[in-house]
């Protein structure tokens, strides 16, 4: 590890003045799961590193008017043990349990997850399905993106130089929403996802009324399938309807071959999995 | 004077090892952890490149940093630039590359510094100017007669084999004949602890070097590098976080003894595990043909076997490996037709080296896969097929050597298909919410392991009594966490009648330490607390012939037990160990005594072809498993798993469940999910987020059934068992994973994605 300055501020205010005209020698660190690997393998060379772990104030979980707020300084094990997410933000909380392995998740924010932008990011997935939004703040104001907005390509963000993620929200699910995730990995702890599936249903009797579909690990961003999700919409579900959506996800996906998978795998899982997660969340019988 | 089992007082009980507690808390001191007044930093600059040829090195800018105090290239080693390793390889490795790298990893400097900071940064200011040479990566391709030379002397590093019968006329008898060709990958050892220690000379000019290792006798080929006599070179090795063969024989001891010896200071080396996984030896991977026939009753008629080896840049332990390799191939099965061929390579990989079962987990997974395919062939039951060609005791091995002990097949087999019946019992909340469309299956295997080198070489111990009757355990063979330690010290106590804690020992230090051995190939029980006994056996019967007289009694019926000597039947009347060893010790008799094993390298006849390829006894076993195939996906699940081996005597029953598990564990990862992926010599999988060892959460129900047939070579009968549970799981995993999907899993790991592509296409992607 190259030597840097260490700043730790303790207050956002004195955050956003520290890192103020210094990017892009500066780097954030929150729970520093991907940051210090990147610096001891030298890949990232900064001048400042800048802790975010001492603001307190951006570490909270909690529902006001309708929508669950999360502070971007939130660990995952944070999210794991709120019975606020487990109720109201199910789907999130069934990507906290897979989350690495404890450690990792004492550590680890949904701020960095999100502004890390890996294409498997866990928390991505559902906060995706979820339709949440990413507040950022810098010493000139503040602004508010959706997340199927923030991510600009393959570990690329939004975020402009100045800026710091505060916060991650999203509206509370109507009651009934049907909610289903999945990670694929190839073992049941510690795994970086193959494929990702989350998926959020309304219903009105058979027919959908709203539909939300997010992946994660099958392009160079998480993202939300909007045509496959555009086959349900206003339609009544049945397991045709269920084939074409899934057939439509895999069709929008655009996966590369690495280490832990191939292209086609991915693409074949894809739409596997978003059949299972919809038909699952319908008790539908699955025909194959 | 036989040992009675009867009155024995810890044979059989399951103590714990000493330093559990120590090593769960974080306490236990490793290599990576001392730190000497004075020391220095050390690193090494590598290859990463496979094959290159090194036009210029100029390490004069390293040089001239301050705080640098040694730059190294192979022009500075004193002695011979030979690792050496394993007598009888081709001593074909270099400590630091002269001219030519030949695999990814390969050290080229050293540098030694005041601060790891300028380490590091004496490491960048060397230049290297390398011509790139396509690498050689495909053993088959190796094998060819135009390939290009990875070594001057050639590709083929040995090319073994032998033939009994007929195999022609056997085939010709068979109803059934299967071929199949398997493949294994390269598997890394993946001990938790990462290669370090450190390295200093004492004023006695004697290099003092504590590393974690599993065999401290390497200091001679540490004295050979540094060009100096065997006496002046001294290996401590610390408790060592884990070697699954990986450290038998050097890793970077022979760079620290060349950094200290330079700088006339203490100096450290570290390896994170990038650089401990891209520089390491793995398990080689093998390209297996068997082709087997039986008759219309299910008889093996003629057994084929083909092996290709990929033994990586440098030969090793590769000789070694495959004479043991033949010894393998041939199998547990009676067959009177039999050829054995096998054939090890040079490639520009990553080296293979020793991992636990050296060669046979490999080798029994392709052998039981075929088991399997030919009792389907057939239409027989697979454990029917096997009760009629298994070998039995009194029978020999094709190789020609008879198996004079226990032969359990049919015993483990059941006892593991039980253990797994229990196994699921324990798993009978998860299993009901399995999707009714998972494919689920029962798969079976059998294996045979070797333990005891027949290699003629002497194993040595010694036991100390002192004038209160406690005595000192002096043994050179290191511990690497599976209770090598915990055994010679149960042993002693059994033996000398002393309660646990009134044993000490003393281990691991290649001059303090009588020579025992290497801890591998699960020799360390038969090899290092077999002379303790042998050391211990005279000291008791000085103590029991003390006792008979003090207590007017016939020697025999003398018991020592629990640090007092009293005539069986009345343990109050006694007498305490204390006042023996004064009394045995006027009567003359030496309170140090020396133990010594030697396993001999008699051939059995028609075995000279084979020779090498024999131990002094097998362990036997069995494994039932069953699985959950997820017929979309390919996911694999384990849902438990049973296991049974006749380990001969359970000294410590608790340490053969915990390496019965362990290598189940381990077994998994090679089954399912462990692959170095090599591409163009380099392991692409170099850390632990792409390097899948299974996690806690990957581990399934796990009952393990012992069996105890009194039948073995260790001490009271004991059988190796260090690696027998890893080097069935394989065989067994995808036993069950071949019925389930319908199709013969031919290459490892099973990864979901193959298992997908053989539901879809009816046939084991390769
Ligand atoms: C062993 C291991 C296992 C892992 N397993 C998983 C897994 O299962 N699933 C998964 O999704 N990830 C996994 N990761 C990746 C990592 O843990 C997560 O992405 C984690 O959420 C990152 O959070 P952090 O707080 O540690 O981020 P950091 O490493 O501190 O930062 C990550 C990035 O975000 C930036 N950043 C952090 N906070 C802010 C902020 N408030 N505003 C703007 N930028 C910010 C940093 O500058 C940096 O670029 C794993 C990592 C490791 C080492």
């Amino acid at each position: 590890m190259r030597g840097f300055d260490f700043l730790s501020p303790k207050s956002l205010i004195a955050a956003l003045r520290a890192i103020d005209g210094k990017a892009p020698t500066c780097k954030l660190l929150a729970g520093g799961t991907n940051v210090i690997p990147t610096l001891r393998d030298g890949t990232l060379k900064p001048r400042f590193v800048v802790d975010l772990g001492g603001i307190k104030a951006l570490n909270y979980i909690r529902e006001k008017q309708g929508w669950i707020q999360i502070g971007a300084l939130t660990t995952i094990r944070d999210l794991l043990n709120s019975p606020l997410i487990k109720k109201k933000g199910s789907l999130l909380w069934e990507a906290t349990h897979i989350f690495a392995g404890p450690l990792v998740r004492n550590r680890a924010t949904v701020g960095g997850n999100l502004a890390d932008a890996s294409p498997a990011a866990d928390t991505a997935v559902p906060l995706l399905a979820l339709g949440a939004r990413v507040k950022l703040r810098s010493l000139k104001g503040q602004r508010t993106v959706p997340l199927n907005r923030f991510f600009a390509g393959y570990q690329r963000t939004v975020i402009k130089p100045g800026e710091i993620v505060t916060e991650v929200t999203f509206p509370v699910p109507a009651r009934g929403r049907k909610q289903s995730y999945y990670k694929l990995g190839r073992r049941n702890a510690m795994a970086i996802s193959v494929v990702s599936v989350a998926v959020l249903l309304q219903m009105k009797g058979k027919i959908c009324t709203d539909t939300a579909i997010a992946l994660g690990a099958v392009a160079p961003t998480p993202l939300r399938v909007e045509k496959a999700e555009g086959i349900l919409r206003g339609k009544k579900v049945d397991l045709e309807l269920v084939k074409h959506c899934a057939q439509a996800a895999a069709k929008s996906v655009k996966p590369i071959d690495d280490i832990r998978a191939s292209a086609d795998y991915r693409r074949t899982l894809c739409e596997v999995l978003v059949h299972r997660m919809i038909c699952q969340s319908l008790g539908l019988e699955d025909a194959d | 004077m036989p040992f009675d089992k009867t009155t024995a007082t810890l044979l059989g009980k399951s103590i714990p090892q000493p330093d559990s507690l120590e090593k769960a808390v974080g306490e236990t001191l490793f290599s990576d952890d001392i730190r000497l007044p004075g020391m220095l930093w050390g690193l090494a600059l590598r290859s990463p490149f496979a094959n290159a040829r090194i036009r210029r090195l100029d390490v004069s800018k390293a040089k001239a940093l301050p705080g640098v105090r040694a730059v190294l290239t192979a022009r500075d080693i004193p002695g011979v630039n030979r690792r050496g390793n394993m007598p009888g390889n081709r001593d074909d490795q270099p400590v630091l590359v002269e001219d030519r790298t030949r695999a990814v990893g390969d050290p080229i400097a050293l540098v030694a510094a005041d601060s790891s900071e300028t380490a590091k940064e004496a490491i960048s200011a060397i230049t290297v100017d390398y011509e790139q040479l396509a690498p050689v990566e495909d053993p088959l391709v190796s094998l060819e007669p135009d390939a290009p030379l990875v070594d001057e002397e050639g590709n083929v590093i040995g090319d073994l084999g032998y033939t009994r019968g007929d195999t022609e006329k056997g085939f010709s008898m068979a109803s059934a004949i299967v071929e199949e060709t398997y493949r294994t990958q390269f598997a890394e050892h993946a001990y938790l602890e990462p290669e370090a220690g450190v390295a200093w000379t004492d004023p006695g000019d004697v290099l003092h070097i504590r590393c974690g290792t599993q065999w401290v006798e390497n200091f001679r080929h540490i004295a050979r590098i540094l060009g100096v006599s065997h006496n002046h070179v001294r290996i401590e090795s610390p408790l060592v976080g884990g070697g699954f063969g990986g450290k038998i024989f050097m890793t970077i001891e022979p760079l620290l003894a060349l950094l200290a010896k330079a700088t006339g200071r203490p100096v450290r080396m570290a390896l994170t595990r990038e650089e401990s996984i891209l520089s390491s030896t793995k398990r080689h991977p093998y390209i297996l043909r068997y082709k087997m026939g039986a008759d219309a009753d299910g008889r093996l008629t003629a057994l084929l076997a083909d092996l290709v080896g990929d033994v990586g840049a440098y030969s090793d332990a590769s000789p070694v490996i495959a004479w043991y390799s033949i010894g393998f191939l041939g199998g547990h099965y009676r067959c009177k037709n039999v050829q054995v061929h096998s054939r090890f390579v040079l490639t520009n990989n990553p080296s293979g080296t020793a991992m636990r079962g050296v060669g046979s987990a490999q080798i029994t997974f392709a052998l039981e896969g075929t088991m399997d395919s030919l009792a389907e062939k057939l239409g027989m039951d697979p454990f029917e097929f096997r009760k009629r060609n298994h070998l039995s005791k009194g029978e020999s091995l094709s190789t020609g050597q008879p198996l004079k002990n226990a032969v359990f097949f049919s015993e483990t087999w059941e006892a593991a298909d039980k253990a797994l019946d229990r196994a699921l019992l324990r798993n009978s909340e998860e299993i009901p919410k399995l999707s009714p469309k998972v494919l689920r299956a029962r798969g079976h295997a059998s294996n045979m392991t070797g333990y005891g080198r027949r290699h003629g070489h002497l194993s040595q111990a010694q036991v100390s009594v002192q004038f209160d009757g406690s005595a000192v355990v002096s043994v050179g063979v290191a511990d690497i966490g599976s209770g090598q330690r915990l055994g010679c010290q149960q042993v002693a106590a059994e033996v000398l009648g002393l309660p646990m804690d009134k044993v000490t020992l003393s281990t691991s230090d290649s001059q303090l330490n009588p020579i025992a051995g290497m801890t591998a190939g699960s020799r360390t029980f038969l090899n290092a607390a077999g002379p303790v006994q042998r050391a211990a056996e005279p000291i008791a019967k000085a103590l029991k012939e003390a006792a008979a007289s003090l207590l007017e009694a016939r020697i025999d019926d003398i018991i020592l037990a629990d640090g007092k000597a009293f005539v069986k039947g009345s343990p109050s009347v006694n007498v305490p160990h204390a006042q023996l060893v004064p009394a045995a010790a006027a009567a003359g008799t030496s309170l140090t005594q020396l133990g010594t094993l030697k396993i001999e390298e008699d051939l059995y006849p028609g075995e000279e072809t084979a020779h090498n390829a024999g131990w002094l006894d097998y362990t036997f076993g069995g494994m039932a498993v069953e699985v959950a195939v997820d017929p979309q996906t390919g996911q694999v699940m384990l849902l438990g798993l049973g296991i049974s081996h006749d380990v001969g005597t359970a000294v410590n029953p608790q340490i053969v469940v915990g390496q019965c598990e362990g290598g189940v564990v381990q077994g998994m990862g090679l089954a399912l999910t462990e692959d170095c992926c090599v591409k163009r010599g380099k392991a692409e999988a170099h850390d632990f987020s792409t390097y899948l060892i299974p996690t806690s959460l990957d581990i399934p129900s796990i009952e393990v059934a012992i069996l105890e047939s009194g039948e073995g070579e260790g001490p009271f009968g004991a059988r190796g068992i260090g690696e027998p549970p890893h080097n069935i799981t394989p065989a067994a995993i995808a036993s069950a994973v071949s019925r389930a999907i319908g199709v013969r899993v031919t290459s490892l790991p099973i990864t979901p994605e193959m298992v997908l592509t053989a539901l879809r296409t009816g046939e084991w992607p390769h």
